[in-house]
């Protein structure tokens, strides 16, 4: 009995772990099933901006297309507000991609426009009171108690959507307080360019441009380091799959202040090699490595992260090259970036608001 | 390892620039580029060539321009800039072969000879001795009747270890029957055969060396088979050097079983002296202990068979 009672406080515990470690989103609910998917039109909406326009789904189109960012407040909630400013910063990106833009949140256009005044943002933070969009779209945070001021945010997140409203990716990450960085997303998107800041390496096998998503971000901003890499004539390199390499892979110097998701990798090609009637994933041709990665947003780690202002990232590219004929020695190469660290905006409205600091 | 934060004027101009220009030029920018090679002044050199490129484009002048800028940060030791100067160049060359003849042109080929023999040097100098000289032997086919063949040729002979007395080889660990020195093989034909864990072409390689062995062994030749650690094993997973040895014992006798009764000396200093960065690498050792062969790369059996029937 004693031990049973054990084990189920532990489970208890693990149970509670896992809900504050993830805060709004506990393990039941996955957030990328939650909203519109990929493929799916979403619903049209007729919401107030913060400078009393009215806005459809239509209308805040560009010419190729919107990011319509899902977002807790921009009174309270820090990670939303500092997701937006970044979102100010990057708007000639979006525009030069022909993408609209707009938030929307369960705030009162005037906590919007207080904001959009107090940090200068020119593009549409879309009020839905009430949350009914919010609760339309799929997003509502079901695990906010009714009671609760806070009732009424969505699960944050950033549907791209084509000129008819349909779906082409999304973005939503089960922390509430990780945001997908405007260039990271542009990644995914395929529109980014190389910055002028990016480093080129040359090796015996291969040429590789690499760089950091963002020159700035703030703690939990999910931002890349990118890998561009051109394997030099007949060469390649192994892909994941391939049992007897060394698979081409990042390897960061382990930081408790850095999180990272797993290395992302294209399609590989099917390297037949006839001797040995082998046929093993490689990567021939011209393709592309990202890494997401950010800065920790846990409470432990605010106060190591205080007095920074830049933040340095540092790790090897390894791999193994081969061509037809010879392989060449395992390679580790040197590299590292420096992103400069962006401070939570933690001020509040100067209006009323609905909700509780988070 | 090389590592390279440069200005990208230049990845630009190569990126953008399918074709050179063809217009010809009143400056020589040639000449005043190797003006500041010699000062070692390699920025100066590099802003001549940004400011000609914003005024002319690329040609072949200003490819050969760059050439030059790739021989004179080798020669004072900037082998991480020499071996860019050098990728550039032979990418720049090799889009300006598209539209004209190597022959046809002076510039283009001396660029192009100075982007592969740098390349190769730069190789040569950080310790891969078979990366150059098999980079080298690839530019020769590729370039095989060209006017820049016999300088290819030239640097083979000089980055190769032919014609060198054999470095020794150690075994401070080793599978198989215990190593004998080159010393102690004097008066045989040695065979040394580079090869890794993790390489395939060196699977591939084992029947030719079988078939020579079968043949020639009652005539003096031996084979030793050199290799070394990587730290990791199946999967590029990291490995201790003790599971590194088991599983380096294990593919040995999955892939190399008719090696089985050669010596394997384990170490790294071997793969240094010899200079092998790629693997295979074919070392033909002759009876009086001088190297007369330095293969990176497979051989056919029958190639095989004819270099080491002239040593015995």
């Amino acid at each position: 009995m004693t031990f049973l009672r054990s084990a189920f406080l532990t489970a208890g515990l693990v149970t509670l772990v896992s809900f504050s470690a993830s805060a709004q989103a506990p393990a039941s609910i996955d957030v990328a099933t939650l909203g519109p998917q990929i493929g799916d039109q979403v619903a049209d909406f007729r919401l107030q901006d913060q400078a009393g326009i009215t806005l459809t789904r239509n209308s805040i189109m560009g010419p190729n297309g919107a990011l319509l960012v899902f977002s807790r407040s921009m009174d309270w909630c820090p990670y939303c507000k500092t997701q937006v400013i970044d979102l100010q910063h990057r708007l000639p990106e979006l525009n030069a991609a022909g993408l609209g833009l707009a938030v929307i949140t369960y705030d009162p256009p005037a906590v919007m426009a207080d904001f959009a005044a107090r940090r200068g943002i020119t593009f549409s933070l879309l009020s839905d009171p009430g949350s009914v969009t919010i609760g339309a779209y799929g997003l509502l945070n079901t695990t906010v108690e009714a009671a609760s001021s806070n009732f009424g945010i969505p699960f944050p997140g950033t549907l791209v959507l084509d000129r008819d409203g349909v779906v082409t990716d999304r973005f939503f990450e089960q922390a509430y307080q990780e945001r997908t960085t405007v260039s990271s997303m542009m990644l995914t998107l395929g529109t980014n360019r190389p910055p002028v800041t990016a480093s080129r390496i040359t090796t015996d096998h291969l040429q590789v441009t690499t760089y950091v998503s963002d020159e700035v971000v703030a703690p939990g901003s999910l931002f890349s380091v990118v890998f561009d890499v051109s394997p030099r004539e007949r060469m390649h390199v192994y892909a994941p799959g391939a049992e007897n390499y060394k698979v081409i892979g990042l390897t960061l110097d382990p930081d408790p202040l850095l999180v990272t998701r797993p290395l992302n990798y294209p399609m590989s090609e099917m390297y037949f090699f006839e001797p040995l009637n082998e046929r093993v994933p490689v990567f021939e041709s011209a393709f592309r490595l990202t890494q997401l990665m950010n800065i920790s947003a846990a409470r432990e780690h605010r106060t190591a992260l205080a007095n920074r202002e830049s933040f340095t990232i540092t790790g090897t590219l390894d791999y193994q090259a081969c061509d037809d004929r010879v392989c060449f020695n395992p390679q580790s190469v040197p590299v590292s970036y420096v992103v400069q660290l962006r401070s939570l905006d933690t001020e509040r409205a100067n209006v009323q608001s609905t909700g509780d600091a988070r | 390892m090389p590592r390279l934060t440069l200005s990208l004027t230049l990845v630009a101009v190569v990126t953008a620039y399918g074709t050179v220009a063809t217009q010809s030029t009143s400056t020589n920018i040639v000449r005043e580029v190797r003006t500041t090679i010699s000062d070692n002044d390699f920025a100066t050199g590099q802003a001549l060539i940004d400011d000609y490129l914003a005024t002319y484009g690329v040609t072949p002048e200003m490819i050969a321009a760059l050439s030059w800028l790739a021989r004179g940060t080798y020669a004072a030791g900037q082998f991480d800039q020499a071996a860019q100067y050098s990728v550039d160049t032979y990418d720049l060359a090799v889009a300006a072969l598209e539209t004209r003849r190597l022959e046809d042109d002076s510039n283009l080929e001396s660029a192009l000879g100075a982007a592969i023999e740098t390349d190769a040097l730069v190789r040569a100098a950080r310790g891969d001795r078979s990366s150059a000289v098999y980079f080298l032997e690839r530019a020769m086919e590729t370039y095989q009747d060209s006017p820049i063949h016999k300088r290819l040729q030239k640097n083979i002979h000089l980055l190769s270890l032919a014609n060198q007395p054999a470095p020794a080889i150690v075994a401070p660990e080793h599978l198989g029957p215990s190593a004998q020195t080159l010393e102690e093989l004097k008066g045989k034909v040695v065979l040394l055969f580079f090869w890794a864990h993790w390489c395939p072409d060196c699977k591939a390689q084992v029947p030719a060396i079988a078939a020579a062995l079968n043949r020639y062994q009652s005539q003096g030749l031996r084979v030793v088979a050199p290799t070394q650690r990587f730290g990791y094993i199946t999967s590029g997973l990291d490995a201790s050097p003790n599971d590194e040895l088991r599983h380096i014992a294990q593919v040995f006798e999955d892939s190399y079983s008719a090696l089985s009764d050669q010596s394997v000396p384990i170490s790294d200093v071997n793969h240094k002296r010899y200079g092998v960065s790629t693997t295979p690498t074919l070392v033909l050792v002759d009876r009086e202990g001088i190297v007369r062969l330095y293969r990176p790369g497979n051989m056919s059996e029958d190639d095989l068979d004819a270099a080491i029937r002239e040593l015995l």
